[in-house]
């Protein structure tokens, strides 16, 4: 499979990028580790004229403090460098569970913190080569007026299918974004629209510049699981994110449990923030939280694997991170 | 016997220095001036007539220097003689989403996807079939028009008395089993090269198997004479009998590098791997078996429905096989089998790993151990029961000559063990057991004819050197080498001084292929013949020259190991390898050989080549007809 022909841009800062971005409109994608980028070009899931490769902008490199504590990734960061980060192994161990599982070492070599968070949503039926989606007439995301997954919908249900996001959401991780109207900063959970067509709040002239992880989450316990068909390099297609703050005589004071890859984007289940706080570990309570993970998730017909095994392996994930992180401490 | 000094010795494979330095060259590795780019048009449509194709404008794009479609080959061609129903470019239908259209030669592989899409092509979709059992409904609307109700072979068996079989039967059961398609997925994908030589003749470099097959298609579909064609297989990256046919690339890129009169290279995708497919095909078993109160297997019905694909392949053999060993791996006095090979508007399947046997071995295996449960018998037990007593003949004709089945599952048993933890270990925790077989060898060529199956030549000249010319094909599995040691074996020398030529059809003599397991037995046993003629030969002119017997030669590259009457040594002198160099040095030095007892006083050492004429030095042999399991049924 050939790359479409696309005359390749080489920013050096944050505003010559946006104006490359502006400038070309649709007809420009953003490259940094091209983990996802490149092979989505190969399928000819779309062919820009120009890609700005976002690699040589200094700034955007790696793992800083910030003003209030928090701690600022900027959107090169690569997903090795955050599994070695000690600081982030020590304050936020969830992050780094989750990167660890991302495909395998040469693409988190390679693979971007901001591209991690932007990746493509996936589906079986879109995540094809060219001909293979000719042969099937196309599909809602792509080249046709029919939804595979939900026929009869309009709407697209490709699955969001990122690791590193479930584990921010559970931080209470913020987005920084550029664009021609300055810096903004959003909170993670408001970045993701639940749309598989339009899966990002992120305009065409706009780039993701850095991560934010707040003080008050740090050192919280935190594990993540995913399922995959293949354990050393596949996408999820299910995963779950717990954090917990456990005080000393055993009582939760703070939970997260986020879900990915059931869904267009990766979400917090709600009721795990309220049921959990103030009480102590019970298999009962995180039966019941396991379930309302599942009731999160909505899992269709979007990869090879099914709907109902990848539930039950949201109930199953939900409940072992959630039992590991209360016993064990971090992970 | 005399204890062998290479064979059964952990060596080196002659290949690898090349596969892990990488210097070695897999057929996509390969450039050749001014060579294109090929790419494929599949079909978008699982089953439709071709009305018209326009390649125009696909030949209009600068850097386009050849489209090819059916008119331009339209000869057809298979594996097996009974099945040429396909052609490198559908000529007026396509039967499989991903069928061979047309094909574009473009300066580079960009031009020539670019032009794939350039060519219109009128389609009239045609009802399509995807479930066999369906497909062998169909009334109209057949895949092949000769093939009606889409069924390609179908054999019926019956041997013994099956009604007095399954009287005979206390335990009796009726099962239906479904396996599902598989392919093979070797890491190398296919790739073929084919460059036209200014001077009219063409050579073909590609990723396959059955060099031969190939060389008699390409001569077939492009009208060329056989003489004309030079087929040569560089380094396979895996084949598990995915490359043991000619596969739609490979023509293709003959028929591109024909009209185009420059080299052609294809490389399939990955995706078009499993389009070309030819793996193991869905099969679907229905299966009765009787066994008596003593746990003997009484009688055996099967019926076996696979799913084909859209065009023959190697089918009718598939088919054939999962009914033919059924009766093998145990004593089964009664035997039916109704095999069906059915077409679907699928890619073709075709041989993969234990052609044939797996799915129905799976079924009966599975079988046994409902029908052991139901006697109260030990899986172990009703396996044991059942045994052959070889040397012997099974009822539908098969000829086992070696069995060791019974040490096998005796082994098994120990080692696993079984009693300590069969119906004992934790739940989700469980051990097993399940026998098999297959037939190796290709008792029987493809293409029908008393010609040997496999030739070799070995030549020794002034140099020094042992050529072993051979046909067989390395895929990865050892072939090279295994011939190297038997020839370094016979000859008396150290394995690296013998260089191998293989599979080139231009240097090396015919041999049928790497499948059915048959190149250390084919292959193997004429290196065997030839070395052995070989050394006959050399030893005959060192007895001539040294006025002794030729019994009391031997040839040798250590100075151990003869027999005490040899009195005439032909010392191969060892390859220079960088490691040998140091060891030759300290032989020359401290001569601890020569003190041995009993070998150098009473003879003479030749350093080879001696100051004799050069002898004749090219030997052929054939290998013979194997008998390990001659097939009842055509």
């Amino acid at each position: 499979m050939t790359m479409p022909a696309s005359r390749v841009a080489r920013p050096s800062t944050i505003e010559e990028a946006v104006r490359l971005l502006a400038d070309n409109g649709p007809e420009a994608v953003i490259i940094a580790g091209g983990t996802d980028v490149v092979p989505n070009l190969q399928m000819k899931l779309f062919a820009p004229r120009v890609l700005v490769d976002i690699k040589p902008i200094r700034v955007l490199q790696g793992i800083t403090i910030a003003a209030a504590g928090a701690l600022r990734l900027g959107a090169l960061t690569t997903l090795t460098e955050i599994v070695g980060s000690p600081l982030l192994q020590a304050s936020y161990p969830v992050l780094v569970s989750a990167a660890a599982t991302i495909a395998g070492p040469l693409q988190r070599n390679m693979g971007t913190l901001g591209g991690n968070l932007c990746l493509e949503t996936r589906c079986l039926w879109y995540n094809q080569s060219h001909f293979w989606r000719k042969a099937l007439g196309g599909c809602l995301k792509k080249d046709g007026d029919v939804c595979h997954v939900a026929p009869g919908g309009k709407r697209c249900w490709a699955a969001w299918s990122g690791d590193s996001a479930p584990a921010l959401l559970t931080l209470d991780a913020e987005v920084e974004i550029t664009g021609p109207r300055g810096r903004r900063r959003l909170p993670l959970a408001q970045f993701y629209l639940n749309d598989g067509m339009n899966r990002i709040a992120l305009g065409r002239d706009e780039l993701v510049t850095s991560v934010y992880l707040p003080a008050r989450t740090a050192g919280r316990r935190g594990i993540y699981h995913k399922l995959r068909i293949r354990d050393s390099i596949d996408y999820p297609l299910a995963g779950v994110a717990v954090t917990l703050e456990v005080d000393r005589s055993g009582v939760c004071r703070e939970a997260r449990v986020a879900i990915t890859a059931v869904n267009p984007a990766p979400l917090l289940v709600k009721e795990a923030s309220e049921w959990l706080v103030g009480q102590r570990y019970s298999a009962e309570l995180v039966d019941r939280v396991a379930h309302a993970a599942i009731r999160t998730g909505k899992p269709l017909t979007t990869s090879a694997s099914t709907p109902v095994y990848r539930r039950e392996m949201v109930r199953l994930f939900a409940r072992r991170a959630l039992e590991e992180a209360w016993k064990n401490g971090n992970a | 016997m005399a204890p062998h000094s290479v064979i059964g010795k952990p060596l080196p494979m002659t290949d690898a220095p090349g596969k892990v330095t990488g210097l070695g060259k897999y057929a996509d590795d390969l450039v050749a001036p001014g060579m294109l780019f090929g790419k494929i048009l599949h079909s978008p449509h699982a089953h439709a007539r071709i009305r018209a194709i326009n390649t125009s404008k696909a030949e209009a794009l600068p850097g386009v220097k050849a489209v090819a479609t059916g008119r331009d080959a339209p000869n057809p061609y298979g594996i097996l003689p009974i099945g040429h129903d396909e052609c490198v470019f559908a000529l007026d239908r396509v039967r499989y989403i991903g069928d061979n259209v047309a094909a574009v030669a473009a300066t580079s592989a960009e031009i020539a996807e670019e032009a794939l899409e350039l060519i219109e092509v009128d389609y009239d979709p045609l009802p399509a079939w995807f479930d066999p059992l369906e497909s062998m409904k169909a009334a109209a609307d057949w895949i092949h028009e000769s093939k009606p109700h889409n069924i390609e072979k179908e054999y019926h068996h019956e041997f013994g008395n099956l009604e007095q079989g399954f009287a005979n039967a206390t335990f009796v059961r009726e099962e239906h089993y479904y396996a599902a398609e598989v392919t093979h997925a070797a890491m190398e994908p296919h790739s073929t090269l084919a460059i036209w030589e200014p001077n009219g003749r063409l050579t073909v470099h590609s990723s396959t198997q059955v060099p031969y097959y190939l060389h008699r298609t390409v001569s077939e579909v492009c009208e060329m004479p056989m003489s004309q064609i030079r087929v040569i297989k560089p380094l396979v990256g895996g084949g598990f009998g995915g490359k043991s046919e000619v596969i739609p690339l490979e023509v293709a890129a003959a028929v591109l590098a024909k009209k185009a009169k420059r080299p052609v290279k294809i490389t399939y995708t990955r995706e078009e791997v499993f389009y070309a497919h030819r793996g193991r095909p869905i099969t679907i078993v229905d299966l009765k078996v009787g066994l008596t109160r003593e746990g003997k297997i009484s009688a055996v019905a099967a019926r076996v429905v696979q799913d084909g694909g859209a065009y023959c392949g190697y089918g009718p053999v598939t088919v054939l096989y999962s009914g033919a060993l059924l009766g093998a791996i145990y004593d089964i006095p009664n035997v039916k089998y109704d095999g069906y090979r059915v077409l679907t508007n699928k890619p073709a399947c075709g041989a993969m790993r234990g052609h044939g046997t797996v799915n129905v071995r799976f079924a009966f295996e599975a079988m046994l151990d409902a029908l052991a449960h139901d006697a109260r018998l030990d899986p172990v037990e009703v396996r044991r029961r059942n045994l052959l007593r070889a040397p012997c003949i099974t009822v539908n004709g098969l000829r086992v000559t070696s069995y060791g089945l019974p040490e096998c599952i005796e082994r098994v048993v120990e080692r696993s063990g079984w009693a300590q933890k069969k119906g004992k270990l934790p739940y989700g925790r469980g051990v097993g057991m399940a026998c098999s077989h297959y037939v190796s060898g290709a008792a029987n060529p493809i293409i029908r004819s008393n010609m040997p199956h496999t030739t070799v030549h070995i030549k020794v000249d002034r140099d020094a050197a042992v050529t072993l010319y051979t046909g067989a094909s390395e895929i990865g599995q050892g072939s090279d080498t295994i011939q190297v040691q038997i020839v370094a074996e016979v000859l008396g020398v150290r394995p690296e001084r013998v260089k191998l030529v293989a599979a080139d059809t231009e240097l090396t003599p015919v041999d049928l292929g790497s499948y059915s397991s048959r190149v250390t037995f084919m292959a193997g046993n004429a290196c065997l013949e030839a070395a052995k003629q070989m050394r006959g030969q050399i030893l005959a002119a060192v007895a001539k020259k040294f006025g002794c017997e030729t019994r009391a030669c031997a040839c040798a590259s250590t100075k151990r190991r003869l027999r005490r009457s040899i009195s005439t040594v032909l010392w191969w002198p060892r390859a220079p390898t960088p490691r040998r160099k140091t060891l030759v040095a300290a032989i020359s030095r401290a001569p601890a050989w020569a003190r041995l007892p009993l070998t150098v006083t009473a003879r003479r050492w030749l350093r080879f080549p001696w100051t004799l004429r050069p002898v004749a030095c090219t030997s052929t042999a054939s290998s013979r007809r194997t008998t390990a399991a001659r097939r009842s049924t055509p």
